[in-house]
């Protein structure tokens, strides 16, 4: 079950960090389809434990392909019934 | 014998990007040197240094690209560019694989350690970027270097503290000179201006304090100098085998004629005369000149008591009866010291003296100390038929390397 908030800042913090344009982002977007290399996905991790104050670990960061991997990933990271945390600094 | 000759210069200087700026400063004694800007300077005792004017990391690459890029990086990337469209030098086809890069750094991704380490210790954060290592690596700058110039070559980073310029360049001149390649891109490049950076020097009691007027603040060789103002740069060279730049119809600048290299042995701080009297006597064997036919030396000159009282005396050991007859020079007194990078934009000023038949000055020379009691050429360029010319630099650590190169 996804949480379309988490959804939702996850697509956010794509567009406004890793600069991927106007390119359709959704759940099956694959990070092949974003012409991200390791680097660039390890940086998007980086911004999302910041985002969301959590910390991804590594087998599950190493393993992401798509979008919806990445929102899996913050979601099983997040603590239970923490759907819609408390939004960061950057947000306010 | 192959010859090794210089077809191109690009820098990024305290003192701008433009060749003929860094000159007309150079030979009208302006000094580069103000206030330390570039970040808060409340913890420091010592607040001067020599920051780049004019540059906007924007102007040169994009956000994305910038996100790879430590500071020092982006200085060589740019100077490099400079120095490939001032020789005219096209890196492609085969050509790529017949050209490397060598590039000196004593701080490395300066910039990058700083911020990551405030991130931990200070801000407390549970985590550092996860470009920090490809950012802060010494090897970067190199790495950098070679991809945006296609370079496929022999390639290398080193790190010699303030000689690693120096050294850069001579393993370059040797790479050209053994046949391993037909031209490499050459110089240094340091971005050091942390507070982190900043506080270590200062417990080293070796800056400048720059009271009074910042602009004067490094005086090398003159009696009241009190040591060595820090800045940021990078200068690059193109060396290019000489039949290669014929063919090519390349301007050439100069020739480099020999390097000399050599370690002190003795004290991680404390120079000794032998070591740097010895890189200088290599660098004129390789070049099979005496010490006599030298014209001008672009020395050292850190503006600290104990560097240039005892390169004074390394000058006086290599050059004999001969000593007082060279004009020599400190340009350190003009755009500071750019730590692993200075040697490089040393080499570029010198060359241009050599071009434009100008010693340059040691600008704020204010009084004769008996310890360096050579020509240092005070306050006031002076016009020369100048045919061979030595830089000098010596590095903490005792590591030592002079180059000697020639008009063409």
């Amino acid at each position: 079950m996804i949480d379309e908030d988490i959804k939702n800042r996850v697509l956010a913090v794509f567009k406004r960090n890793r600069r991927v344009g106007e390119l359709p982002l959704n759940m099956d977007t694959s990070f092949d389809q974003l012409e991200f290399d390791s680097l660039e996905v390890f940086c998007i991790v980086f911004d999302l434990e910041d985002e969301f104050n959590i910390t991804i670990p590594d087998d599950s960061a190493k393993t992401m392909r798509t979008v919806g991997d990445v929102v899996r990933g913050v979601t099983s990271a997040l603590p239970a019934g923490a759907a819609g945390a408390t939004p960061t600094e950057s947000q306010v | 014998m192959r010859r090794v000759v210089i077809t191109g210069m690009g820098i990024v200087s305290p003192f701008g990007s433009s060749l003929d700026r860094l000159w007309n400063n150079v030979v009208s004694a302006k000094s580069a040197i103000g206030p330390l800007t570039r970040f808060n300077t409340d913890a420091l005792r010592i607040r001067v240094a020599g920051q780049i004017p004019d540059y906007q990391p924007g102007q040169h690459f994009q956000t994305k690209e910038l996100d790879l890029l430590d500071r020092f990086s982006q200085l060589a990337i740019v100077a490099a560019r400079s120095a490939a469209a001032d020789s005219g030098i096209k890196t492609e086809g085969a050509e790529a694989f017949s050209t490397g890069a060598s590039v000196g750094s004593g701080c490395g991704g300066a910039e990058t350690y700083d911020a990551s380490y405030y991130q931990l210790y200070a801000a407390r954060s549970p985590r550092v970027h996860p470009l920090t290592i490809p950012r802060l690596m010494n090897n970067a700058a190199t790495s950098q270097v070679c991809m945006y110039l296609g370079v496929k070559g022999p390639s290398l980073s080193i790190s010699t503290a303030c000689a690693s310029a120096t050294h850069a360049i001579g393993e370059a001149f040797r790479t050209i000179r053994a046949g391993a390649a037909e031209v490499m891109f050459t110089g240094g490049s340091d971005a050091p201006l942390t507070l982190g950076f900043f506080k270590s020097w200062e417990a080293m009691r070796v800056l400048a304090s720059g009271n009074g007027d910042a602009a004067s603040a490094c005086r090398p060789f003159s009696v009241d100098r009190e040591g060595l103002v820090i800045s940021e740069g990078a200068a690059m060279l193109v060396l290019e085998e000489y039949e290669h730049a014929r063919r090519r119809g390349a301007r050439i600048y100069a020739e480099v004629l020999g390097y000399g290299a050599s370690a002190d042995s003795s004290h991680i701080t404390q120079p000794s005369v032998e070591g740097p009297s010895r890189a200088i006597e290599l660098a004129l064997r390789e070049a099979g000149i005496s010490a006599g036919q030298v014209d001008y030396i672009n020395a050292h000159g850190t503006g600290t008591k104990m560097n240039d009282a005892t390169e004074t005396r390394a000058i006086r050991q290599a050059f004999g009866s001969s000593a007082g007859d060279v004009s020599i020079s400190s340009t350190k007194s003009m755009h500071g010291h750019l730590m692993g990078a200075s040697g490089a934009l040393e080499l570029v000023i010198t060359i241009l003296a050599l071009r434009e038949a100008v010693v340059p000055p040691t600008a704020h020379y204010r009084g004769r100390d008996p310890e360096c009691d050579l020509d240092y050429t005070p306050n006031e360029a002076r016009s020369k038929n100048l045919h061979y010319a030595l830089s000098n630099s010596f590095a903490f650590g005792g590591l030592n390397a002079v180059i000697a190169v020639a008009r063409v």
